[in-house]
C-alpha cells in the first residue's frame, strides 16, 4: 500500500524543532488522545534536561493516571524529575490575576468576590478564559535566581477544539472589546506570544477518522486564517502506517469462499476482512489530512488496553521523540 | 427491554456524553427511527461530520431545519425528522431581531462591541443558544418529539447548567446594579456602586465599562425575555418527560466518562434514563487451527504464510479488544447496580455516510434489549 502524502509528512522537518519552542499548545477534537499525547510529550521533554510545566485548562485530572504520578490540582509541583503539572482553575486564575496587580486580598474580596460581579464574570467566558491564558502568561516570563527562565518549555492540553479554538481568539476578542487598561494589556501580549512561531509551536492531533480529520483541517484553517498564528506539527493517534502492507481484500474474499460451511473459519476471515476494511478507510483519512495540511507528522500506533497507563504514555512518548 | 419503550413515554431526549463517543450519529439514528414509527421529530444538533451532514441533506444548511427525505421507509405515516444544526450567533441575532422593534435602537445593540463580545463568547460555548433554541422550539409546539444533541464543553454539563447561570447572571437585581445610568464624563456609568465601578474600571477601562452599561440599559427587555425563557427550559429539563440517555464508548476511558456524566446529572438533580455503549466488538465464536487457516490460502496465494500471520494477529487483536468491551460493559452495569438500561450497539465497519447507514445504525439500536447483569455471566 502507498502512503504517499503521509509519508512524504513523516519525513518533513519542522521549520524549528519542537523543543526549542518555549510554549507548545496540544490542540485536537475530544476524545482524540490530547491529555495522553501532551503527557507523553512532557516526559520526553523534561528527560532531556528541560523545565518543564505541563498545564491542564480547568480539566478532569488525566495526566496523573497517565504518568502514575499523585492528582494534578490547582497548585503548581514538581511531579517527576524535571516535570512540574498545574490545572488552571478559572477562579484561582482570576484571583492570581487580580492580586498581581492590586496587590490587597481585601479589595480582590470586596470586589471580585461580590456576588454581583462573580454572576457577571460566570456569564461572560471569555473573562475567565483570558485570566487562565494570562496565567500561562505569567509562567512564561518566570524566571530563576540568577538568571534565565524558570521554565524552559511549558505544554499546554488545549481544551477541545470547538472551545480550543475560541480560548485562542480569546485575546483578541479582548483586544477588540477594550482599548487601554491591563485586561487590554494582558490581552495584547498573549496575542503576540501566541502569533511568533518561534515562540509559541501549535500540535494537532488526530485519529484517521472523518470527524476528527475533518475538525482538525477546519482547525487549521483557523489558526492560520483566522488567528494569524502558525501550526507546526501533526500528530496522528492510534494509526500504524503500513500494517497491511502486502495483504489483498481480494485474496482473502476468495480464501473466504474456500471456508465455505465452516463457520468459525468464516467469522475469523470475516475479522481480518474487516479489519482491512478499517484501515483502508484510516489510511484514505489519513492522506485526505497530510494532503490537505503539509505540516511534519508523526504517527502513534494503535494500543489496546483496558488501562491507558505509564506503560502506553511510555510508548507515545518514544514515538514522539523522534519529533522533538 | 427496549430503546423504543422508554422513548415512547418522554418529549425530550438529551444525549450527553464526551466528545467522540457517536451522540451526534445516535441522536440522528433516534430521530429517524422515531419519525419511521408515524412521530413528529426535531433533531437538534451540533457540528456533525460533514459526510454525515451531506447525507442527511443539511451540508450547507445552518441554523434553519431541514427534512430529512427518509426515502419512503416510513413505517406508519405522518411521522417526519427534521434537522438543525445550532449557530448561536444566528440565535442571538434573531432574538434581537424578533423582539427589538425599534429600528434605531435594534441596530445600536447589534453593533454594540458588548454585544459582539457577549455573542462570539456564547458561541464559543454554544450553551446558551441551546437552551434558547430549545424554549422556541418548545413554543412552537410543532413536535411531537425533540432530541437535542449536547454541546461539547469543557464540563460536562455546562449545557444543563446553562439556564440557572442565564438566570443568577439576569438576576433582575444584577441588571438593574450593572445598568445603573450615571452623571456626565468620566462617570457616564456607574457599574454599580462607585467603587467597584472604579476598581473594575482600572482593570478594563472605563470605555469599556460604559459600552457593558449601555449595552445592558438597552437590552434590559431582551435579557429578561432570555432569562423567562431560562427559568422555562431550566424546568423543563427536570421534568419526568425529558429523558437522558448516557452515551458511552468501551474504549479507553470511554466507560469512566459516562460514569462521570452520570454522577454529575444526578448530582444536579437530573435523572439518567438509560446507557447508550456504542461501537461495541462481539466475540468470534472461535480460533481455527493454523494448518486450516494455511490450507485455505494455499490455493489462492503464494504467499499463504504471511496472510496466515496477519489473520492470526487480527484475530488475537480483535479478542483482546472485545474482551475488554465486554468487561467494560460489565463494569458499567455493576457500577450503576444494574439499575439503569444498558444497551449495547455493536461496532460497524462500514463509516455512516448515507441515510441508509443512519437507518441501519437505528435497527440496530432499537434491535438491542437492555444488558441485565445476569445475562452477562
Amino acid at each position: 500500500m502507498e502512503h504517499t502524502g503521509l509519508s512524504r509528512a513523516m519525513e518533513q522537518q519542522l521549520r524549528t524543532p519542537l523543543l526549542s519552542h518555549r510554549l507548545i499548545i496540544n490542540i485536537g477534537k475530544g476524545g482524540v488522545g490530547k491529555s495522553a499525547v501532551s503527557a507523553a510529550m512532557a516526559l520526553a521533554a523534561s528527560r532531556r534536561n528541560m523545565r518543564t510545566l505541563l498545564v491542564q485548562i480547568d480539566a478532569k485530572d488525566r495526566i496523573s493516571e497517565y504518568l502514575g504520578t499523585a492528582p494534578v490540582e490547582g497548585n503548581l509541583k514538581e511531579y517527576l524529575p524535571n516535570l512540574y503539572c498545574v490545572n488552571i482553575f478559572p477562579r484561582d486564575a482570576q484571583r492570581e490575576y487580580v492580586l498581581h496587580r492590586v496587590k490587597f486580598a481585601a479589595i480582590y474580596k470586596v470586589v471580585f468576590e461580590n456576588r454581583l460581579v462573580r454572576a457577571f464574570l460566570n456569564g461572560v467566558p471569555a473573562i475567565n478564559d483570558l485570566m487562565m491564558l494570562s496565567k500561562i502568561g505569567h509562567h512564561l516570563s518566570e524566571t530563576r535566581w540568577g538568571g534565565g527562565y524558570t521554565w524552559d518549555l511549558i505544554i499546554v492540553d488545549a481544551p477541545p477544539t470547538g472551545h480550543g479554538m475560541f480560548f485562542l481568539s480569546v485575546p483578541d476578542v479582548i483586544i477588540q472589546a477594550l482599548s487601554r487598561g491591563p485586561l487590554y494589556q494582558s490581552a495584547l501580549s498573549m496575542a503576540q506570544r501566541l502569533r511568533d512561531p518561534s515562540f509559541t509551536a501549535f500540535n494537532l492531533i488526530s485519529l484517521p477518522e472523518e470527524m476528527p480529520v475533518s475538525e482538525t483541517v477546519d482547525a487549521y484553517n483557523t489558526l492560520i486564517h483566522k488567528l494569524g498564528m502558525t501550526p507546526s506539527m501533526l500528530t496522528v493517534n492510534r494509526y500504524t502506517p503500513g500494517r497491511f502492507d502486502g495483504i489483498e481484500p481480494e485474496i482473502n474474499r476468495q480464501a473466504t469462499a474456500n471456508a465455505r460451511d465452516d463457520g468459525v473459519m468464516a467469522s475469523a476471515l470475516g475479522i481480518l476482512d474487516d479489519e482491512l476494511q478499517r484501515y483502508t478507510q484510516a489510511t484514505g483519512h489519513i492522506e485526505r489530512l497530510t494532503d490537505t495540511l503539509h505540516l511534519p507528522a508523526v504517527c502513534i500506533e494503535d494500543m489496546i488496553s483496558g488501562r491507558f497507563g505509564r506503560e502506553e504514555i511510555e510508548t507515545m512518548a518514544h514515538a514522539l521523540e523522534a519529533r522533538l | 427491554m427496549k430503546l423504543q419503550t422508554l422513548i415512547d413515554s418522554h418529549k425530550v431526549v438529551i444525549t450527553v456524553g464526551a466528545g467522540g463517543v457517536g451522540k451526534t450519529t445516535l441522536a440522528a439514528a433516534i430521530g429517524v427511527h422515531m419519525a419511521r414509527q408515524g412521530k413528529r421529530v426535531m433533531v437538534v444538533t451540533i457540528d456533525p461530520a460533514k459526510r454525515l451532514a451531506t447525507a442527511l441533506g443539511i451540508g450547507e444548511i445552518g441554523g434553519t431545519a431541514r427534512r430529512i427525505d427518509l426515502q419512503g421507509h416510513e413505517a406508519v405515516p405522518g411521522g417526519f425528522v427534521d434537522i438543525m444544526m445550532l449557530d448561536a450567533q444566528k440565535v442571538f441575532t434573531d432574538l434581537i431581531h424578533r423582539t427589538v422593534t425599534d429600528d434605531a435602537k435594534r441596530e445600536k445593540i447589534l453593533n454594540n462591541k458588548f454585544f459582539k463580545l457577549f455573542t462570539e463568547a456564547m458561541g464559543g460555548t454554544q450553551e446558551h443558544s441551546a437552551v434558547e433554541k430549545l424554549a422556541d422550539l418548545l413554543e412552537k409546539d410543532s413536535y411531537d418529539l425533540i432530541i437535542l444533541d449536547t454541546p461539547p464543553s469543557r464540563h460536562a454539563l455546562e449545557f444543563l447548567t446553562s439556564p440557572r447561570r442565564i438566570m443568577s447572571l439576569l438576576d433582575d437585581k444584577v441588571l438593574r446594579w450593572l445598568a445603573v445610568p450615571a452623571g456626565t464624563g468620566m462617570a457616564v456609568f456607574s457599574f454599580g456602586s462607585k467603587y467597584i465601578g472604579k476598581i473594575l474600571s482600572v482593570f478594563a477601562g472605563a470605555e469599556a465599562l460604559a459600552e457593558v452599561s449601555e449595552f445592558i440599559a438597552m437590552s434590559l427587555d431582551q435579557f429578561r425575555y432570555l432569562r423567562d425563557r431560562a427559568v422555562v427550559v431550566d424546568a423543563l429539563l427536570r421534568q419526568h418527560d425529558t429523558l437522558y440517555l448516557v452515551v458511552g464508548s468501551p474504549e479507553r476511558h470511554g466507560i469512566e466518562g459516562a460514569l462521570m456524566f452520570h454522577r454529575a446529572l444526578t448530582q444536579d438533580g437530573y435523572q439518567v434514563g438509560a446507557y447508550i455503549i456504542n461501537r461495541v466488538r462481539k466475540k468470534v465464536p472461535g480460533i481455527p487451527g493454523l494448518e486450516s487457516m494455511q490450507s485455505l490460502y494455499d490455493g489462492v496465494t503464494s504467499r499463504s504464510a504471511s496472510y496466515v500471520s496477519t489473520l492470526k494477529e487480527s484475530l488475537e487483536r480483535h479478542c483482546r479488544i472485545a474482551d475488554i468491551h465486554l468487561e467494560k460493559v460489565q463494569e458499567i452495569i455493576r457500577a450503576t447496580g444494574g439499575m439503569y438500561p444498558v444497551f449495547a450497539v455493536p461496532a460497524f465497519v462500514e463509516e455512516i455516510v448515507s441515510i441508509s447507514g443512519v437507518m441501519s445504525l437505528a435497527d440496530r439500536l432499537f434491535d438491542a434489549t437492555s444488558l441485565t447483569p445476569a445475562e452477562l455471566e
